[in-house]
């Protein structure tokens, strides 16, 4: 198990921290490996074993938000009249930028951005992990990199 | 903004990302091409692709795999302390969920409901009701292995004598059938490649015991000549090196915290 987690801590890790934020991360990605680990006896192998990794990954942080009920759990209408980020100022580098506006995001925008822009996955696989069709993935793409731009503004120029 | 402009950005991530057909890639180009605003658009959202993809891979903390374990252990007691019937109930929900051959919800509850029904029936009423649930083996068993001739598969460092299950299956994934053979194939890989690197503290007797029954199981992969019946020899392929990563892992592991 220990070679598993070794092969996958990064990337597990990563995606917590960037779904639910810096204090959560290394909790969710705790409770991640756990689930790994006690459904890999029953794992089918249907799916990739990376696929199937992420996917529990995603759900782990996506229930942990819920559970947790952030303030920032909320709909397109009110991202889009929210102020600027406090700390998205001339004196930051533009990835704190970028992690402080995903911050903003909704969860379900911030776990698509995380596995396709991020990671790199391709839409099939986001789909398989999100347990989604394809043309959602690319929707959902869409609209969170929208959103994004919107977040950073003039950043991006 | 016009009408243009519209179509334009709905169709921008795509472009960006190459999944547009080259007559469309030549509209959205023309377009860029005239109009400064979905120009810059276009470019605000390939700076914001490129700086997501230049993001720093973040390590975990050193602290993450003993609270892992912790965590696991923890887990573990709480489970082995559960009723066997809520265990074998848990057993068969996860089983109709992840099937995926009944489509509809109704008939997926409905069979999951019968099937209860008659696991618990079955449990109460069979001699050993109080057994609990299945464990994973402490000794593995041994079948006389039927190894095919002159095939070379590396297992944990060794190499055993068997037929390469992958390399037929792999090349045309055209029907549903054989794209998940090749998933059940990379997933057997990748688990044996796992094995490869613990197995060294193993016994030699649990080595040689785990080498013949993996070449044994791999050989009815390779008998096996429709995509169903492969399917269903990988997955016990699948499933006996899940368990032996299992029993490596309670080998190893510590006590509850």
């Amino acid at each position: 198990m220990e070679v598993l987690y070794h092969q996958y801590k990064r990337r597990v890790f990563g995606m917590a921290h960037r779904i639910v934020g810096t204090t959560d991360a290394e909790e969710v990605a705790q409770e991640a490996f756990v689930r790994v680990f006690r459904g890999l006896a029953n794992f089918r192998g249907d799916s990739q074993l990376s696929t199937w990794i992420y996917r529990l990954t995603v759900n782990a942080a996506l229930s942990y938000l819920a559970k947790r009920g952030r303030r920032q759990e909320v709909g397109d209408e009110s991202i889009a009249e929210m102020p600027a980020p406090p700390t998205a100022e001339r004196d930051l580098a533009l990835a704190a930028r970028i992690e402080d506006a995903m911050g903003r995001l909704p969860a379900g925008y911030r776990a698509i951005l995380v596995l396709h822009d991020i990671e790199g996955l391709s839409h099939e696989e986001c789909a398989a992990i999100l347990e989604c069709r394809i043309g959602t993935c690319k929707s959902q793409l869409h609209k969170a990199r929208a959103k994004m731009r919107e977040l950073l503004g003039a950043s991006l120029k | 903004m016009t009408h243009g402009c519209d179509k334009l950005r709905g169709k921008l991530t795509a472009y960006l990302d190459g999944d547009l057909d080259p007559d469309a890639g030549t509209v959205v180009r023309g377009h860029l091409r005239t109009c400064d605003a979905c120009r810059e658009v276009a470019a605000a959202e390939a700076k914001l692709r490129d700086e997501l993809r230049a993001l720093p891979v973040l390590d975990p903390p050193p602290s993450m795999w003993e609270g892992v374990q912790a965590r696991l252990a923890a887990a573990e007691v709480v489970e082995s302390k559960r009723p066997g019937w809520r265990r074998t109930l848990d057993q068969v929900v996860r089983w109709t969920r992840g099937s995926g051959v009944f489509a509809p919800r109704m008939l997926v509850g409905g069979v999951a409901v019968a099937t209860v029904a008659l696991v618990v029936m079955w449990r109460m009423n069979r001699p050993d009701a109080d057994a609990g649930a299945p464990t994973t083996p402490d000794v593995i068993a041994v079948p006389s292995p039927v190894l095919a001739p002159s095939q070379e598969t590396k297992l944990g460092g060794q190499t055993v004598e068997s037929a390469p299950f992958g390399t037929d299956v792999t090349a045309d994934l055209a029907g549903e059938g054989q794209r998940i053979v090749a998933s059940y194939v990379g997933t057997a890989e990748e688990l044996m490649t796992m094995i490869g690197e613990v197995r060294e503290q193993w016994s030699a007797g649990d080595q040689a015991t785990y080498d013949r029954e993996v070449a044994a199981l791999q050989v009815k992969v390779n008998a096996a000549t429709d995509d169903r019946t492969k399917q269903r020899e990988l997955r016990a392929l699948i499933r006996y090196v899940q368990r032996a990563l299992v029993r490596d892992d309670v080998a190893l592991a510590g006590g509850a915290p």
